[in-house]
């Protein structure tokens, strides 16, 4: 008897090899054949283009790097010159994608999280305000955005077309930003006391205005000045009797210290002018300070000089900050160790602040170089000082640089021609670069105010309720409580902005600026080497995202909760 | 990441490894292919201008207009027999070279200098030249300035991929002058530029001056320096390889050249269809003279061209004319009257 079941039908096998079936493999494969698709398309591709451009005479090549450019670029480092290398050229591109990259990348961020923090603030006004901004800034696009920068903001400025002070130039005196800094040094005086802080910036602004004024008025007069400082100082010290409301005490306070202190400032400009370690050769400067101007050849703003002791001054106070560490260091090991306490930090930036002030007094008592050399290459001469200024053979800033201070300030300076103003001394920040990078920063600040605003909105409520209840104030629950749980969330969508911003960056050719990308146009139209050209400003940008995410990577790496 | 980091260097290695092994034949224009293509298409497709008035104009009418665009067409009827069947792509200083390799327009008419590097570079053939120019500098003319070397501290704006941007950079180098020389994209946008008095002066060809002048509000507020930076011959070209429609290109301008000497306009070239004047006949393929046919197109297409068209002079008056370019003693008159304007025999 066969227990074979013969209707059975006979199963039909194929049998693969063993490795054929396991999935693995078969995913291994199917890769390979994909990516060996994908390649032989694209090298066909690259090939027939190539090729093409060969039968025109086009050979892509990349000598042509090491040809004469030729091309004039306004936006240079002074050592660049039409007589130099396409590298040379490329060279430059890059450097001005760097410039407006970094600083733009570091903008956007401070501008984009105080806007998410106000995109999330109990005032209406302000909460409206920037949530119109984001909305505006995100829904249009960045290139319109650049053109009204440029064409409608920055060639619509002032022309600079009289002396300084002058109609037309928008002059803002060095007291303005000291009106800044002088309100945040207060701000933060008061921010630790129980007067009221409102109270005080408004006194500050009050007195501000009120000084401007006093000056439209009145002139700049010393007179004047020294006896609007001591009622101002009468007015601090007796604020407390005059009234116990807290918020007029704030504001009296306010008003008295910006008229004291402005005048004390002004005092420190005149000692350290005294000293050589400001120069303004043709104006009666504590009359008007003008120190920034805003025009429509760009912004100006003073600019430092080194001189023969910069380097030796800079050396020690180096020195003086790894002292400072050091003792900083060994205080705290002293505090953990007895349980003293010791106000270090204060210590180590005095200590910090001693030797850098005492190295410049040291430097700027030394007597000023008395000869000077004029003319450069082999005509340079070496003569006395005086004679070299009697022969009106120096520039300003040669004659700004014969001082024994380690550092020297040279406010802008200007002349008048037939074009109008003429700068002559201050550093100069094209309209070019200063509409690309309002342009960026603005628009990419909208994105991340929205990152930020989210990232703020993934803490969870109860932790702020938590630091309320912990007794730690508004700003206190910010920084510590609930920025450092929101960046975990902010940091990665963070790193996609960075990049869009850095090849954003690329559009400053619609605006003159001589960017990577405006360069390598110039070039790949002069060179005729179009494909190599290309293949070179891809490699920049390329780098720059890869470098960038790198960064990123490694600080979200930092950021992240450490977990087991 | 990594992942496809490695996947673009390995195709990046094997596009490198297969051009430089590469050895086939290469692909390009051969003779007959861009007529064939203009004549399936049924239009030409030129490279032009929009922004620069009497040259290559983009209308309120939305037609493009000028002396360039005039070339354009007159190619169009020596092939077409129409000389409206042209399909304008305006092109920045900087996209000719690009839109020339590509192989995407069929000819280029657009105030370009004939130079020895883009001859060689962007796989184009120049045509003769059509407009003799030179660079020049535009400045206010509130400045009082007479020469260039009096804008020294200034800044100059010029345009994206010209030889003018070149040429103003080896002058300001060569003559140690302090001029700052900014690029824009395109000429409008130099020319806002200027107006605006970002900078004291633009610079470019001297007919590019001159219709931008005009487009001034006050075009007296402008004053053009006299001196003359560089050699400017602009003329229309092609894609290298093909060499008929090349010659079309070069034949047609010269036929244009030609009418004018003979005086053969669009408006009297009737009563020239029966003449007995041999070289007219050549001209305009007239009884068994041959013309056309030796370009493979139609014999009779100076007729087409003079008719719709019209020749040299005529171009020049109806489009330069009004720009105050005066012909007269100018380069660009005709070698009988001491110019430059000379077209070999048509035999
Ligand atoms: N002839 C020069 C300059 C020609 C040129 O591009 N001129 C400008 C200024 S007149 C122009 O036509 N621009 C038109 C545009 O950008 O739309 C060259 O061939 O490089």
């Amino acid at each position: 008897m066969s227990t074979a079941n013969p209707t059975a039908p006979k199963q039909i096998e194929i049998t693969l090899p063993k490795f054929l079936r396991d999935l693995r493999v078969l995913q291994a494969i199917s890769q390979i054949v994909f990516v060996l698709a994908v390649t032989t398309a694209l090298s066909i591709l690259i090939v027939s283009v190539a090729q093409q451009l060969q039968a025109r005479g086009a050979v892509p090549n990349y000598t042509f790097l090491s040809l004469r450019s030729g091309i004039p670029l306004s936006e240079a480092p002074d050592w660049y010159d039409v007589n130099d290398t396409f590298f040379d050229t490329f060279t430059v591109g890059i450097i001005n994608t760097l410039r407006v990259v970094s600083i733009g990348l570091v903008l956007s961020t401070i501008l984009g999280v105080f806007l998410g923090i106000f995109l999330l603030s109990s005032n209406w006004l302000i909460r409206t305000i920037s949530r119109a901004y984001v909305e505006i800034l995100r829904n249009s696009p960045l290139l319109v955005q650049l053109y009204f920068w440029y064409y409608v903001f920055m060639l619509n400025l002032p022309r600079d077309e009289t002396g300084i002070p002058g109609e037309g130039i928008f002059v803002i005196p060095l007291r303005a930003p000291l009106y800044i800094i002088l309100g945040v040094l207060i701000w933060l005086f008061y921010a630790r006391r129980t007067i009221s802080p409102p109270g005080v910036l408004g006194g500050v602004l009050l007195g501000a205005v009120g000084m401007e004024l006093i000056i439209a008025v009145f002139g700049y007069n010393l007179a004047l000045m020294l006896i609007l400082a001591i009622i101002g100082g009468a007015a601090f010290f007796f604020a407390e009797r005059i009234t116990k409301n807290e918020l007029q005490v704030g504001r009296i306070q306010g008003i008295g210290l910006l008229f004291t202190l402005q005048y004390l400032a002004a005092l420190g400009f005149t000692l350290l002018e005294r000293i050589g370690a400001l120069s303004y050769a043709n104006a009666t400067w504590l009359e008007v300070h003008p120190a920034f101007f805003i025009s429509r050849s760009g912004f100006i703003s003073p600019e430092f000089l080194s001189t023969q002791n910069t380097l030796p001054w800079l050396g020690i106070s180096l020195l003086g900050l790894i002292i400072a560490i050091g003792l900083n260091n060994y205080w705290r090991d002293i505090s953990e160790r007895t349980g003293r306490f010791i106000p270090r930090t204060t210590y180590a930036t005095l200590i910090f602040l001693v030797i850098c002030g005492g190295a410049w007094l040291f430097f700027s008592s030394q007597p000023a170089p008395d000869t000077v050399t004029v003319g450069d290459g082999e005509e340079a001469v070496t003569m006395p000082v005086e004679q070299a200024r009697e022969e009106e053979l120096l520039t300003i800033h040669q004659d700004a640089k014969i001082s024994s201070a380690p550092l020297v300030i040279l406010l802008p300076q200007s002349e008048r021609t037939r074009f109008g103003t003429r700068i002559l001394s201050g550093s100069q920040i094209s309209p070019e670069y200063a509409a690309l990078l309002i342009g960026l920063v603005i628009y990419t600040s909208a994105f991340i105010g929205e990152i930020v605003r989210a990232g703020i909105q993934a803490v969870p409520y109860g932790q702020i309720e938590a630091a309320r209840s912990l007794g730690l104030t508004m700003p206190q629950t910010l920084r510590l409580i609930i920025l450092p749980q929101a960046l975990r969330v902010i940091i990665p969508p963070m790193g996609n902005q960075y990049l869009n911003l850095s090849k954003n960056s690329s559009l400053a050719t619609a605006i003159a600026f001589a960017d990577t990308y405006a360069v390598g146009l110039s070039i790949m139209n002069t060179s005729g080497q179009s494909i190599t050209g290309f293949s070179i400003v891809l490699l920049v940008y390329l780098t720059m995202s890869l470098v960038i995410s790198a960064v990123m990577n490694f600080v979200n790496s930092r950021f992240q909760l450490v977990t087991r | 990441m990594r992942k496809a980091l490695v996947f673009t260097l390995i195709v990046a290695l094997l596009a490198v490894v297969g051009v430089s092994a590469q050895e086939d034949e290469t692909e390009e224009f051969t003779p007959g292919e861009i007529v064939a293509r203009i004549l399936e298409r049924g239009e030409l497709i030129c490279g032009g201008n929009q922004a620069v008035q009497g040259f290559g104009f983009l209308n309120e009418a939305g037609e493009y207009v000028g002396f360039d665009i005039d070339f354009c067409r007159a190619v169009a009827a020596a092939i077409l027999g129409d000389a409206n069947a042209v399909s304008v792509r305006p092109l920045t200083g900087a996209e000719r070279q690009a839109a020339m390799q590509s192989g995407e327009i069929d000819m280029m008419s657009r105030n370009t200098t004939f130079t020895l590097s883009r001859d060689a570079t962007w796989g184009a053939v120049f045509g003769p030249t059509t407009f003799y120019d030179g660079q020049g500098v535009m400045t206010r003319a509130e400045y009082g300035v007479s020469s260039i070397a009096e804008l020294d501290g200034t800044a100059m704006c010029v345009q994206a991929g010209t030889t003018t941007e070149l040429n103003i950079g080896d002058y300001v180098s060569a003559n140690g002058l302090d001029i700052e020389i900014l690029t824009f994209p395109d000429a409008n946008s130099t020319w806002d530029a200027y107006l605006s008095g970002r900078c004291e002066s633009w610079t470019t060809d001297k007919s590019g001056l001159a219709s931008f002048r005009l487009q001034a509000e006050n075009p007296s507020d402008h004053v053009i320096l006299p001196e003359t930076l560089s050699k400017e011959p602009l003329g229309p070209l092609s894609p290298s390889g093909d060499e008929q429609f090349a010659e079309i290109v070069r034949w047609v301008v010269y036929g244009m050249i030609t009418a004018e000497e003979y005086g053969i306009t669009s408006e009297n070239i009737d009563s020239f269809l029966d003449s007995e004047d041999p070289n007219i006949q050549r001209l305009l393929g007239l009884g068994d003279n041959a013309s056309g046919s030796y370009l493979g197109i139609n014999n009779q297409f100076m007729v087409d061209v003079i008719r719709q068209v019209g020749n040299y002079g005529e171009v020049y008056e109806r489009n330069l004319a009004p720009l105050g370019l005066d012909r007269e003693g100018s380069l660009n008159a005709l070698w009988t009257e001491g110019g430059l304007l000379y077209a070999p025999p048509f035999r």
